[in-house]
């Protein structure tokens, strides 16, 4: 009932707004674009989200998917969008550093860009990150594997391909890791690029250290449906119990869950990702400038495991609806 | 400059080259260098140009005794060779073509001064001739340009002494005048001019002298003012033939294993008659491209026919893969060039002798083929063939050149063809063994009853194994000449026919 | 009778009994080096995995084989499994079928390259890295990028179980392998594969319809390269669209550490077998040393670098033998 009133509250808003938006609309001409490297399950997630904000706001929102996810297909595609008239971007960038130029090709053109699923390297044109922080997820999801583990034990740290998020995953693994004496990472297992690739380390990983292993942590996607696959056929062939916690909610993931075979994982808020950059934008059309010292914005993450696998979703809609009213105020400011 | 050699000698696996070869090239005349394929010609220019290091004797320019190592010793010295296949950078100017080894001279700060360059290769250009842009693309030149231009380059790098190999093979007769035109230039500024042609005329009408080999060996050095056509050919292949004519075979004209008639292919061959009559070896003569191989390719169905009929054994027959040429038609074919498109070097010899009737090998059941069939049929062929090797077994790649050509006919005796084209049949093996593979196939026809086909450009080679030769030029048959022994007929009459159909 | 060939060399000959030399010493290494790694998890794994790597490898090494290269293994592999993933899950059709359907299509991904080979006259690389983009655009066109997770749990038991200790892939490994060394040395396609690779001129000149040989090596591939998609979507429990990504290193990798001549007309197929066992036996022994995850893949090159170098180095040392 409270999340029906909220919604109603919001769309109310939207309403009024987007018509306040249509006068400016027609001082600058916003025209709003999303777009992402290429198909992915999380974008489809994250589209819903945009797919939500454009129904209820009724501003168009052009949606692009590119080909690969090299930056050169990115910048490619998106000047030929901005050329085409876009004004404000909502973007996943395809590699944190190399989107710089094509940021501020764009700001010269005078466009707004908000990054979301990943951050570009400070300094960025763009005005805003909406996403998962990377390291606090990280140190989320250690938290409650220890938690599940009893608090002492061996861990194998799963890290994806390196780059700027796999380091702050990293950290901040080790960083809670470190604070619990009694538990020790005993190995890492990293360049996980591939689902193959990922189960045959993880695999080699197990057998080197069998029998010494309490718990696994993944802090990527493609890892963590491996580790989800592995475990399950580990344990239905007897082998000792071995926890985990990975990230994301992938399907596979999600049933090895329910079966009991690993503990949990990691949900992002892909709606809010999909959603919140859009209310940014929309409100920064409208002549809202970032509140000094912003830029971050924590689209949350929430511990599934198998007590809230069937109830998650409803929390994480509350959780994007908080942020999307602390909006203004928080961050915007007119 | 004079040019010198004394006492020259080279040997490849098998093959002795260059056997003592003396000759003496002097300044201001154009000395022409003779031979039949394989007579050693492209050695001895190798060895002179610094190509290939003679294992014996020396080379000497006025008087000073050479150590060339390599091409570029023998540029240094002032030796040049033009030929057709010097390869040219065809996305290049022809001035840079010109000057590509001279840049260093042309240097300015950190980049290069094409003024002047353009200029002096616009010199060059037309000190041979040439009315050109040296800017131009030499990528669009003619071939007779492009040689031109290399003769243009050697001039530009003081060249002493030029050797021209085979310079009018590709070029039209009009060229070949301009050509001749500075050749004759070059002579009376003094230059020592070493000429290599097949094409007699242009020997007679331009040379001064001529220098003969034969297997190698040194046949002897004339004045052209003492030659004619038939005493030049008379040196070059022998007052007597080397080889003793085989025995006439009889066989019968209306008992054709083989009959052509009116056969085409575009841009190979034209309108090609002929009969091949059952336990005959018939001859093809003519040089390379004249359509003699491409004739053959056409019957065995690799290239396509665009008109004409073929007969075999008196029923028409529409040959149209090699594999129907062989299991149909029971024709084999030898290639000329046996180790690009011949043998399976990397193969052992039953491999490359069965190969053709694995079928026939076939184990209903298992599909394997029978291993000790393979060898047996293998085993008994070399011992037919006389094929010196450690056993069946043995990488043909390290058997001599003798014995692989031996291995390429046996593929086509196991196949139980009653036709067998040989092409080039001798071309890279020794005197000993070339005398064999004659007698192989001289015995094939006269004891088994094949019907050969021998493709040759070496002339006695087809005179003695022959009994009719059917004479090529620019795609067609333009001559059907009897082999030896025929009444009335010598080895000179023969090769003096042919010459004549050639002219 | 076998003993007597084996010692005439004609059964193992120089070449593979580098490579298997190589493998027996990195497997003494490794045992004596960590306990893990002759415990029955492992060395269950390591043979499963081993036996992946050989369909991937054998994709490519049929290939090579006629002096051809198919760089579209990986993506025929996504195919062939994304179209399981469909039929068996989102159509629901027994598996079997879904099976014999996936299998068609990897075939028909094979006659296409080998279509355009032959019949256009294009060049091997050419053709397909541009299948290799076609068929991963249709890969992802026909998943999303979803996976599919209805699998049958009596087609996972292919992957995930085992006889004696060993998986039931390592059989299925054994049985190809012996197929594939029966084909190239008693089979006239196999034979004519090779002279076709050594020296497609001559195999022309000899009446070998090359063309319809390398149409052959072609279906061949694909399928060896669909069998090899399945048998990951078995391992895995799901059919992932990324199968097949990581595929293009590791089919040249082994092949050649097999002993596959890159240029054509040679292949062995206990050469491949010691080159799938090296390449686990490198990846396995890196974790096991817990290389530095960072540094790890210049380890992985040095090492088949080095295995590589050794091989090419007992060739030169066994001509020098035969010379003198």
């Amino acid at each position: 009932m409270k999340h029906f009133k909220s919604t109603a509250k919001a769309t109310l808003m939207g309403l009024a707004l987007a018509t306040a938006w249509g006068a400016a609309a027609t001082a600058e001409e916003a025209r709003f674009a999303w777009y992402a490297s290429t198909v992915h399950p999380y974008f489809d997630e994250v589209q819903t989200g945009v797919d939500a904000f454009s129904e209820k706001t009724g501003i168009e929102v052009v949606k692009r998917l590119g080909q690969d996810w090299t930056q050169d297909n990115q910048n490619e595609n998106v000047s030929a969008m901005a050329a085409q008239g876009f004004t404000h971007f909502s973007i996943f960038p395809s590699d944190v550093a190399g989107a710089q130029g094509l940021y501020e090709e764009l700001a010269e053109r005078g466009v707004t860009i908000v990054d979301f699923g990943q951050a570009t390297q400070d300094p960025t044109p763009a005005s805003f990150y909406v996403g998962t922080q990377a390291k606090e997820a990280a140190m989320q999801a250690t938290e409650a594997l220890i938690e599940a583990m009893g608090g002492s034990g061996n861990i194998i740290n799963i890290l994806e391909v390196p780059g700027e998020n796999t380091r702050l995953r990293d950290e901040g693994v080790q960083e809670v890791v470190a604070r619990y004496p009694d538990v020790q990472i005993i190995q890492t297992v990293g360049d996980l690029a591939t689902i193959e690739g990922s189960v045959e380390k993880v695999q080699n990983a197990i057998a080197a250290n069998l029998g010494n292993i309490d718990g696994m942590i993944a802090t990527g996607y493609t890892p963590t449906v491996a580790v989800a696959e592995l475990l399950t056929e580990y344990h239905e062939q007897g082998g000792e119990k071995i926890h985990f916690f990975g990230i994301d909610t992938d399907a596979v993931v999600m049933d090895a869950i329910r079966d009991g075979h690993i503990d949990g994982t990691l949900a992002q808020n892909p709606y809010g990702h999909g959603y919140i950059p859009l209310e940014i934008l929309r409100l920064m059309s409208e002549g809202y400038t970032p509140v000094e010292g912003t830029h971050a914005i924590d689209a949350g993450v929430l511990t599934v495991t198998a007590d809230n696998i069937d109830t998650y979703e409803g929390e994480i809609s509350t959780l994007t609806q908080g942020i999307i009213d602390s909006l203004v105020g928080t961050y915007l400011t007119k | 400059m004079t040019l010198e050699l004394v006492g020259l000698s080279k040997s490849f696996p098998g093959v002795k080259a260059l056997d003592d070869v003396s000759a003496t090239f002097h300044p201001g005349e154009v000395h022409a260098l003779l031979g039949e394929n394989g007579a050693g010609k492209s050695t001895l220019i190798k060895a002179i140009c610094g190509i290939h290091a003679a294992d014996a004797g020396v080379i000497k320019l006025d008087g000073e005794t050479l150590k060339l190592g390599s091409l570029r010793d023998g540029l240094n010295k002032g030796i040049t060779i033009v030929n057709q296949e010097i390869q040219v950078f065809s996305e290049a100017s022809i001035a840079e073509n010109i000057m590509i080894d001279k840049l260093e001279l042309y240097r300015e700060g950190r980049g290069l001064n094409w003024a002047r360059l353009n200029a002096d290769a616009a010199d060059v250009l037309e000190r041979v001739g040439l009315d050109l842009d040296p800017e131009d693309h030499i990528g669009d030149l003619s071939a007779a340009q492009k040689q031109l231009v290399q003769i243009g380059k050697a001039l530009s790098r003081d060249a002493k002494v030029l050797l021209l190999d085979e310079p009018t093979s590709s070029i039209t007769a009009s060229e070949v005048e301009r050509l001749f035109k500075l050749v004759r230039d070059l002579r009376s500024s003094g230059m020592t001019l070493i000429f290599v042609s097949h094409k007699l005329e242009e020997v007679l009408e331009i040379c001064d002298r001529i220098t003969v080999l034969r297997d190698g060996k040194h046949v002897g050095t004339e004045l052209i003012a003492d030659m004619t056509r038939e005493t030049i050919v008379e040196m070059m292949i022998g007052r007597k033939l080397l080889i003793e004519a085989f025995p006439r075979l009889e066989t019968d004209a209306d008992d054709l294993a083989l009959e052509v008639t009116n056969l085409a292919a575009p841009g190979l061959v034209k309108d090609a008659s002929f009969g091949l009559r059952r336990g005959e070896v018939l001859g093809f003569y003519g040089l390379v491209g004249s359509g003699r191989t491409e004739l053959a390719r056409t019957l065995i169905g690799l290239y396509a026919k665009s008109a004409g009929t073929v007969k075999v054994n008196g029923a028409p027959v529409e040959i149209d893969s090699i594999g129907t040429a062989i299991e149909k038609h029971r024709i084999g074919y030898v290639s000329e060039n046996r180790k690009e498109d011949g043998l399976f070097l990397d193969f052992d010899i039953e491999t490359n002798i069965t190969m053709p009737v694995w079928k026939r090998l076939r184990n209903p059941l298992t599909r394997a083929i029978n291993g000790s069939r393979q060898r047996k049929i293998a085993a008994d062929l070399m011992e037919a063939l006389d094929v010196r090797a450690t056993g069946p077994e043995q990488r043909v790649g390290d058997l001599s050149g003798g014995n692989q050509q031996k291995i390429s006919i046996a593929k086509w005796l196991a196949a139980d063809c009653d036709i067998l084209i040989v092409d080039e049949p001798s071309v890279g093996v020794d005197v000993g063994a070339k005398a064999m593979i004659h007698k192989l196939i001289w015995d094939l026809a006269a004891t088994q009853g094949k019907s050969v086909i021998v493709i040759s450009s070496d002339m006695p080679e087809i005179i003695s194994l022959a009994s009719r030769i059917l004479v090529f030029k620019e795609q067609r048959i333009v001559g059907d000449v009897p082999g030896l022994p025929e009444p009335g007929q010598t080895e000179d009459s023969v090769s003096r026919a042919i010459g004549r159909m050639m002219a | 009778m076998f003993m007597q060939r084996l010692r005439a060399g004609r059964i193992i000959t120089g070449a593979e009994a580098g490579i298997l030399g190589a493998a027996l010493l990195l497997v003494m290494i490794f045992a004596i080096a960590s306990d893990s790694f002759l415990t029955q998890y492992n060395v269950f794994n390591l043979t499963r995995t081993q036996s992946l790597y050989m369909f991937v490898a054998l994709a490519q090494a049929i290939m090579l084989v006629t002096g051809n290269m198919n760089l579209s293994v990986g993506a025929i592999a996504g195919l062939t499994a994304v179209t399981f993933g469909y039929t068996v899950d989102t159509l629901g059709l027994p598996w079997p079928l879904c099976v014999l359907i996936a299998l068609s299509v990897s075939l028909g991904t094979g006659f296409f390259n080998g279509f355009v080979m032959t019949k256009l006259g294009v060049n091997s690389f050419i053709v397909t890295l541009s299948t290799l983009f076609i068929f991963t655009g249709i890969v992802y066109g026909v998943s999303e990028g979803y996976s599919y997770r209805n699998i049958p749990a009596s087609f996972k038991a292919i992957g995930r179980g085992s006889f004696l200790g060993l998986p039931y892939l390592f059989y299925l490994m054994l049985g190809t392998l012996g197929a594939v060394w029966y084909m190239f040395r008693y089979t006239i396609f196999g034979r004519q594969l090779l002279a076709t690779g050594s020296n497609k001129e001559a195999a022309e000149l000899s009446g070998i319809n090359t063309n319809r040989i390398i149409m052959g090596a072609n279906l061949l591939s694909s399928l060896f390269a669909g069998v090899g998609g399945l048998l990951w979507v078995s391992r895995l429990g799901s059919a992932q669209p990324a199968i097949g990504e990581n595929w293009l290193i590791i089919s040249f990798a082994v092949a050649i550490i097999g002993g596959t001549a890159l240029a054509g007309g040679r292949i062995t197929a206990l050469g491949l077998f010691a080159g799938g066992l090296i390449m686990v036996l490198i990846k396995n022994g890196l974790i096991l040393v817990q290389a530095n995850v960072y540094f790890e893949q210049a380890f992985l090159g040095s090492i088949i670098l080095l295995t590589i170098l050794l091989d090419r180095a007992r060739e030169v040392w066994s001509a020098k033998a035969r010379k003198s």
